[in-house]
């Protein structure tokens, strides 16, 4: 395959498609088996997943969550997606190992024993002297982190699927023409602090009552990874319902589906029946028995002209939304 | 944020000879058997890096950072060999023409190593101190290079601390003076016998 009909970046040597794995600074040409270096502008490596569902399996694939989701059978029978848009999704993946000191100052609790006025023998514990000690540290670091809100798609992290499956090297103008290129919103800079810190916090000893500590990245491997996401949406009643399916396994990540519609003919019909028969025996039972009904309507907050219009016109009753994700 | 610049490929190829260099996982640097060099990419293409092999007995050379040091802290600056002798407490004899020295210190750049077994190796041989006597050559089998100059660098201080004893480092004041400034990095090659999944330096009694 010639570069230009990948997304990706090809082999420099011959042109094939290359595939990395996330953490590994090198790589090997399948096709003329030539080692390569791989470096990212910045420290930043940037790769993508390729997706592996094309358009009719994303919708497919959402169909099949509508057949066991509690979505209206005629919603789904008759639901026809509107077009469908391929978006990259960023996530920062940051590896290293945090090297420093922690100097910290912990409470200690002594056990002393003592005689009561019975002349027994007791325990009792008394807080003792602050214990100070410190330690040099080497700890590893793996964090990641959507590198913008990605909220609306349903998607919180990458992490198995990242370091499982091969990554392709992003080439922005070749990527942008297979979809929409989300840009990072979180600077690299933020991931080390946001990384750092939950560091300390979990490897902080619990009791510790002061500390302070100097840490700093080494071998630090910073990689923008973009996942590949549908963006598929139906119109129904005028309103439009978007659904987020995941392009690599096919997975409904997110999605708002019109709820089961129930039709209730026996309301309407039995209040009807019952006030005719009341009128057709006498005026008297037929007016007690319609301000009977409009007594319950307004414990109902229906005493309207809407409400009344409601309960008799209204013959299917839309089911509650069902949300996914 | 402004559109970055692609990911960038560079390929393995001895630049003297044009050999394929070999890609272990985890390498930065890439020996080049054909020509006894050392490769590391650098921007878009790949710079030589020295190697000096150390003298000994071993059949696996792991590589180690050297970087001569001087260190500041609350009580003064240490310059040389003799005076980081004093600071770490070691009270074994040095020779009178290494007391002036500069000191030097051992930094892991084998690659793939846990970071607790790289703090203990660059710990046990900085501490030691050992005479390193050169030889000409090439490792016949060098252990995959994981760490550059720069990361190496980041390493010098959470070391040189590693070498000094509890009371000093329970001591907040003396933590927060302590400053290492490390001169130019050099590549090394140590030879070391495999004893199972260890590797010992029988010469410096040393296991890691």
């Amino acid at each position: 395959m010639a570069a230009a009909e990948f997304g990706g970046i090809g082999c420099p040597q011959c042109g094939g498609p290359l595939n990395f794995r996330e953490g590994s600074l090198t790589t090997l040409c399948g096709a003329c088996r030539t080692a390569l270096a791989v470096t990212g502008s910045a420290g930043i490596t940037r790769y993508y997943l390729e997706e592996t569902l094309d358009l009719a399996g994303a919708r497919s694939a959402a169909r099949r969550f509508l057949a066991t989701a509690g979505v209206d059978d005629a919603v789904a029978s008759r639901l026809r997606f509107q077009g469908g848009e391929l978006c990259f999704l960023p996530f920062w993946r940051l590896r290293g190992i945090a090297v420093g000191w922690r100097w910290l100052e912990r409470e200690t609790v002594i056990e002393e024993e003592y005689l009561d006025e019975q002349g027994m023998t007791r325990r009792r514990e008394q807080k003792g002297l602050p214990e100070q000690q410190s330690e040099i540290l080497a700890l590893p670091v793996e964090y990641s982190s959507p590198a913008c809100d990605l909220s609306p798609y349903g998607l919180a992290g990458i992490a198995t699927v990242s370091s499982v499956l091969a990554l392709k090297g992003v080439s922005f103008e070749r990527l942008a023409r297979r979809g929409i290129v989300f840009d990072p919103t979180k600077e690299a800079e933020q991931i080390r602090r946001e990384a750092m810190g939950l560091l300390r916090e979990r490897s902080l000893p619990k009791e510790t009552v002061r500390h302070e500590e100097r840490l700093e990245l080494s071998g630090e491997q910073l990689a923008l990874i973009y996942y590949p996401v549908w963006k598929l949406g139906f119109l129904r009643d005028e309103r439009l319902y978007p659904v987020m399916v995941d392009a690599v396994n096919g997975r409904l990540l997110k999605g708002r589906f019109p709820g089961r519609a129930t039709v209730r003919l026996a309301s309407p019909l039995a209040t009807v029946t019952l006030l005719l028969f009341a009128f057709s025996l006498q005026v008297t039972a037929g007016i007690v028995l319609t301000a009977l009904f409009l007594g319950w309507l307004a414990s109902r907050g229906e005493v309207s002209s809407a409400g009344i219009a409601r309960h008799f016109f209204l013959l299917v009753v839309p089911g509650k939304e069902v949300e996914h994700g | 944020m402004a559109r970055e610049p692609d990911l960038r490929v560079i390929p393995l190829i001895c630049p003297d000879c044009g050999a394929r260099l070999p890609a272990e996982e985890g390498s930065v640097i890439f020996p080049c058997g054909e020509c006894a060099l050392l490769w590391e990419p650098r921007e878009e293409a790949l710079v030589r890096r020295e190697l000096r092999l150390l003298a000994g007995e071993g059949s696996v050379h792991v590589s180690f950072w050297l970087f001569p040091f001087r260190v500041t802290t609350a009580g003064g600056e240490v310059t040389t060999l003799g005076e980081y002798r004093r600071l770490t407490g070691n009270s074994n004899r040095l020779e009178p023409e290494r007391q002036g020295m500069p000191p030097l210190l051992f930094i892991p750049a084998v690659a793939g190593m846990p970071p607790h077994l790289l703090l203990r190796a660059g710990r046990l041989l900085t501490l030691r101190s050992p005479v390193l006597t050169s030889r000409r050559g090439f490792p016949s089998r060098l252990m995959a290079i994981g760490r550059g100059e720069r990361d190496a660098a980041l390493m010098a201080q959470t070391i040189l601390l590693a070498t000094l004893g509890p009371e000093r480092l329970r001591n907040l004041s003396f933590l927060r003076s302590v400053k290492v400034t490390v001169g130019e990095g050099g590549l090394c090659a140590i030879p070391f016998l495999e004893r199972g999944e260890r590797l010992l330096h029988g010469e410096w009694s040393l296991e890691i």
